[in-house]
């Protein structure tokens, strides 16, 4: 089973690489249940193991989901890339439902903060709980509406921890780019978050 | 929707273009960027403050390493990257690793080179433009030479690491102390207090600022030594690490003045508030504020007030805790001015002995601020005024005695001396009732005619308008006896004496009156009898003087003691002039050639010491010497008392002419400001050097602090001092008659009639004796102390001193015998005096009373037309007394010096 999901990971994320643009879109969505999917196991059993702290490291995750689901001798760095990216956009699903049933969903291993890399957690001052959570989502996608790809740069760096040259190369655009939008997101994004958090 | 995205996206753009500015700059960059476009503004403002926020937080990660930061740093991961024994850069040894801080490692090495310990400090890997920023401030760092500041050695890249070393320190820094031993005894924060006060000021000095001053980053040597490190580096350092760009902020949350934390630039204020957290800190042995997180540091200092220390420690001075406090103000133009001020503020030694005594010159802040111990009691106030009420009260009786002349005029007021004139005119046929045109009148100093040797009284009438034509009139015009010159037709002028005596007459032909001749013969006896001569005691003689107008008949007498010459044209005299013996000036000196080696000398030093001054003043200000407020100050109160007497003092003449006029006499004030500033900041600082307690009320009343007791001591002392001055040159004149010698004629004494002839001019004199007040007594403390500093004795220096002013006041003087002993000892001697003993604010005060009281016509005859100035002029003596009385008791009423006294009698 595991090395069939290896297989198959890995042969979309040689068309990731190489294919068409058509062929590009259907591999990504192909890969994003598989990719949410192996997220949620490793979040729970991650939980499971490490109780004290519930806290769970999103970065971190969306690594090790890619070291188990891709054969790294067959896929390019750029393949790697594609994979964090969409690794990026499933953790950011992934906490966000867990973050909405929390109430439902009372049992052993849900996690109580996440913390996100590249200056998420200091976004609001300290890693982020199941609130600040859903209020981040949400200033997200208003951010999307404003500005998809400063959005989408966000995420990249938020929630796979991608560098600066990766997000550039995943979204084709310079690192000056990338640099400019972070800055600016970052700076937009605390002051939603802050005002959302004086207006509730 | 688009509206949106369209602001969104200007919005985006003009942030990350507003980060590139200077913070200096920033607010007007927005004002262009927005073009008014608030919403636009607002937006832009908010994501920029975020921004800042976030580099708050950030570089708190980056120094203290927070527990929630994951392993991705990898710098901190690291071990030592050196081993003992290991070299460095081929020159320094390694021999132990001292600390790691946030800016990197810190090694004790030895200098193979210079054979020397340092400390090896490795800084983040720099980029391009962070090792030019580093190395400018490396470089600004390295010239403070100051016993409280590390020294900085060498800087530079080696084996691929930025490197820097500095003077190693056998010591603790002050944090581990503190958390050793926690909060410092008071004596030992006082005296480490002097030292960071110094050491920052040193720094400031230099135009270098630490920007993150926290007890990290002060050592503590075996021998109590405080040294300040990491000056203007260390936030340099912090910024690379953190990523934040240049200029942005930078330092240590916990130690950060507020407006380094809105970003905006650090100045020397916001040391001081690290200055106080430092000292807090040190008092009670906790930081000032506590919190987790960076953001919570910011709000703190931003708006939470500190907690008074003595809330949390007892028995702490209340002058301590108020300088700490006034260090911890929010706004940081409520902080102290400099570092030399919160010295000052400080309990402790006396800052001036100790600098003195170090052998440094003393700041201006720290002269001001001179402990003294010479506050007056209430019984030394009241004695010191009624001493100076009895002196004036001398002054005025001793006025009409010393100068008997003055008397001569006392019934003689100028509006009875103006209708002597017409009369006399009206007389000889001239239109002495003249109804359009100009008048003017004054007072001519005798000795000039050389006649009668006593003050004179000059009328002039003309046709048209009165206005000074010689070159001197361009700054100051005044309309006196020669100016403008005689020429004009229709211009009559006449020189009277005391008695209304005729003594000189010249009247121009009128042009429109030319066939208007008188048909009858001149009446000459008429003339001289308006000069007070019989015609009868006369001999007529043949005329020799050329008369100044055209005239056709000419005549002259001749008696033993005059010659008279009178030219008449058309029937009408339009001349005439009396002509006394030459002035016996047996038993007046000849002084001529001394007053000529006076001037040539003055001359001389008059082109040699602005050059002088001017190479001195570049020194001082190179060397960070000079007083620059002070020498502000003093110029503006030049310019301020020139333009007050020259308001007073000249007459103005509607028009162009006088506004240029003003104009011109403006630029010469501002030339004069110019002269002054240079002189203070090039030869006060050599007397703040060797005598700073001769500044101490001096530098107080320059700051501005009028109601200083000191200030009021100063100037109760000077005004008992300048009117001792002034009897004793009144007494000077009696002298000569009391020791049997003959009185010399009233040559060289003016009467200062001239000050009584209108208010304006009397407020003039007050203004004018001010400005020679400051002049003379900054010059002569100049002088006095040169000669200290040329000759290395004060002894010898203040005979010289006595000694040249001596000669000078005898110059001065009425007979040499006499004068040596009132002018030399009483006035020159106590002048000498007085400048040691109580400095230059009560020299100038005395200079300033004595200059008043001898331009006052003082005399006790209330009739008499000059007695109201006379008045006036002393009563402002006496006022500045009360005043300075009263200041010197702060304030106390008068009241309680009585009651005082009293108790003293009875007690």
């Amino acid at each position: 089973m595991t090395n069939e999901r290896r297989r198959q990971v890995t042969d979309i994320l040689a068309t990731l690489d190489g294919g068409g643009a058509t062929d590009r879109g259907r591999a990504a969505e192909e890969l994003m249940p598989v990719v949410y999917d192996e997220l949620r196991r490793l979040a729970h059993g991650y939980l499971q193991r490490e109780r004290s702290g519930h806290t769970l490291e999103s970065t971190a995750l969306v690594h090790e989901a890619y070291l188990r689901l891709a054969d790294q001798d067959r896929v390019s760095w750029r393949g790697r890339t594609h994979f964090l990216a969409v690794g990026a956009h499933m953790m950011r699903r992934l906490l966000v439902d867990h973050a909405r049933h929390r109430g439902r969903v009372k049992r052993g291993g849900d996690w109580q903060r996440v913390t996100l890399d590249h200056a998420g957690s200091t976004l609001l001052g300290k890693d982020l709980g199941h609130d600040e959570l859903l209020a981040l989502d949400q200033a997200l996608n208003q951010l999307a509406e404003l500005d998809e790809r400063e959005a989408r740069i966000v995420e990249l760096r938020f929630f796979s921890g991608l560098e600066v040259a990766e997000v550039a190369e995943v979204l084709g655009v310079s690192k000056r780019t990338v640099e400019g939008h972070w800055t600016h997101a970052r700076a937009w994004l605390r002051r939603e978050l802050a005002s959302g958090a004086r207006s509730s | 929707m688009s509206d949106d995205r369209s602001t969104f996206n200007r919005a985006r753009d003009i942030f990350l273009a507003g980060l590139e500015q200077d913070p200096g700059r920033r607010s007007e960059f927005l004002d262009q960027a927005c073009a008014g476009d608030e919403e636009l503004r607002r937006e832009v403002e908010s994501l920029l403050a975020q921004h800042n926020e976030y580099l708050v937080e950030t570089a708190a990660v980056g120094k203290a390493g927070s527990a929630g930061r994951p392993s991705t740093a990898s710098s901190s991961a690291e071990k030592q990257r050196f081993e003992s024994g290991q070299v460095f850069a081929g020159r320094y040894r390694i021999v132990a690793q001292l600390g790691r801080g946030g800016m990197g490692e810190v090694y004790r090495a030895h200098d193979l080179v210079l054979d020397e310990p340092v400390a090896l400090k490795f800084l983040p890997p720099s980029g391009e433009r962070y090792f030019e920023r580093l190395l400018n401030e490396v470089r600004m760092a390295r010239q403070v030479a100051h016993p409280n500041v590390c020294r900085v050695y060498d800087f530079g890249e080696a084996d691929g690491e930025t490197y820097l070393t500095m003077e190693y320190i056998d010591g603790e820094d002050l944090a581990s102390l503190l958390a050793r031993i926690g909060r410092l005894p008071q004596d030992k924060l006082l005296d480490l207090a002097h030292q960071l006060c110094a050491g920052l000021a040193a720094a400031h000095a230099k135009g270098v600022l630490h920007r993150d001053l926290k007890p990290a980053n002060i050592m503590i040597d075996g021998r109590g030594q405080a040294r300040i490190t990491d000056f203007g580096i260390a936030s340099e350092a912090l910024a690379e690490t953190s990523g934040a760009r240049a200029g942005l902020i930078v330092g240590t949350p916990a130690y950060m003045a507020p407006e380094q934390l809105s970003g905006e630039l650090a100045t020397v204020q916001s040391d001081l508030y690290g200055l106080g957290l430092v000292l807090h800190e040190m008092a009670t042995g906790q930081p000032v504020f506590s919190a987790s997180t960076p953001a919570e540091f910011a709000q703190l200092h931003r708006t939470a007030p500190p907690t008074p220390p003595s809330r949390q420690v007892t028995h702490l001075d209340p002058r301590l805790e108020a300088a700490i406090l006034r260090c911890l103000e929010k706004d940081p133009h409520d902080r102290p001015a400099s570092a030399r001020e919160v010295a000052t503020e400080l309990p402790g030694a006396d800052q001036l002995a100790l600098a003195l005594a170090a052998g440094q010159t003393p700041a201006p802040e720290v002269v001001a601020a001179a402990r003294t111990d010479d506050s007056l009691t209430p019984g030394t106030a009241a004695a010191l005024l009624a001493t100076l009420l009895a002196l004036l009260a001398a002054v005025l009786a001793f006025g009409d005695r010393a100068y008997p002349a003055r008397a001569l005029w006392a019934d003689r007021p100028p509006a009875v001396m103006v209708e002597n004139c017409t009369e006399i005119l009206e007389r000889l046929g001239h239109d002495g009732k003249q109804q359009d045109g100009d008048r003017a009148w004054g007072f001519y100093p005798g000795a000039y005619v050389d006649k009668s040797g006593q003050e004179l009284f000059w009328y002039r009438q003309s046709p048209e308008r009165l206005v000074p034509t010689h070159f001197a009139a361009i700054f100051y015009p005044r309309v006196d006896y020669d100016d403008p010159p005689p020429l004009e037709d229709g211009m009559v002028r006449l020189l009277l004496d005391h008695r209304g005596r005729l003594l000189e007459l010249q009247a121009n032909p009128n042009g429109e009156e030319e066939d208007a001749s008188e048909e009858r013969a001149v009446d000459w006896d008429d003339i001289l009898d308006a000069a007070g001569f019989d015609a009868a005691s006369l001999e007529a003689s043949t005329p020799q003087i050329p008369p100044p107008v055209f005239a056709d008949q000419r005549r002259a007498w001749t008696s033993p003691e005059v010659r008279i010459e009178a030219a008449a044209h058309r029937n009408r005299v339009v001349f005439f002039t009396v002509e006394t013996a030459a002035l016996d000036r047996e038993g007046v000196p000849d002084w001529d050639l001394l007053w000529q080696i006076y001037f040539i000398v003055g001359d001389t030093l008059f082109f040699l010491l602005p050059l002088g001054a001017v190479l001195l003043a570049w020194i001082n200000l190179r060397a960070g010497r000079g007083d620059l407020r002070g020498a502000r100050r003093l110029a503006l109160f030049v310019v301020a008392l020139h333009a007050a007497s020259w308001v007073f003092e000249v007459d103005h003449f509607p028009g162009w002419d006088d506004l240029i006029r003003w104009e011109l006499t403006f630029g010469l004030m501002v030339i004069q400001a110019i002269v002054a500033w240079l002189a203070y900041v090039a030869l006060e600082p050599i007397v703040r050097r060797w005598w700073p307690r001769s500044l101490i009320s001096w530098s107080r009343l320059l700051n501005g602090r009028l109601r200083d007791p000191l200030v009021g001591r100063s100037l109760l002392i000077g005004a008992v001092f300048g009117a001792l001055w002034a009897l004793l040159t009144a007494v000077d004149r009696l002298a000569t008659g009391w020791v049997g010698l003959e009185p010399a004629p009233e040559i060289f004494i003016l009467l200062q009639l001239e000050t009584a002839l209108s208010g304006r001019l009397a407020i003039a004199e007050l203004f004018g004796s001010a400005i020679e007040a400051v002049y003379r007594g900054v010059l002569e403390l100049f002088f006095l102390v040169g000669l200290r500093v040329l000759l290395r004795r004060w002894w010898l220096a203040v005979m010289i001193f006595v000694a040249v002013n001596g000669i000078l006041e005898i110059l001065e003087g009425i007979h040499p015998l006499v004068s040596w002993l009132t002018l030399a000892v009483g006035i020159t001697g106590v002048a000498a005096f007085v400048l040691i003993r109580f400095g230059l604010l009560t020299y100038v005060a005395a200079l300033f009373c004595y200059l008043v009281l001898v331009a006052t016509p003082a005399s006790l005859d209330v009739s008499a037309w000059f007695a109201e100035t006379g008045f006036f002029l002393v009563a402002v003596v006496a006022g500045l007394g009360v005043f300075g009385c009263w200041t010197a008791l702060a304030g106390r009423p008068f009241a309680t010096a009585l009651a005082h006294l009293e108790s003293k009698s009875t007690g």
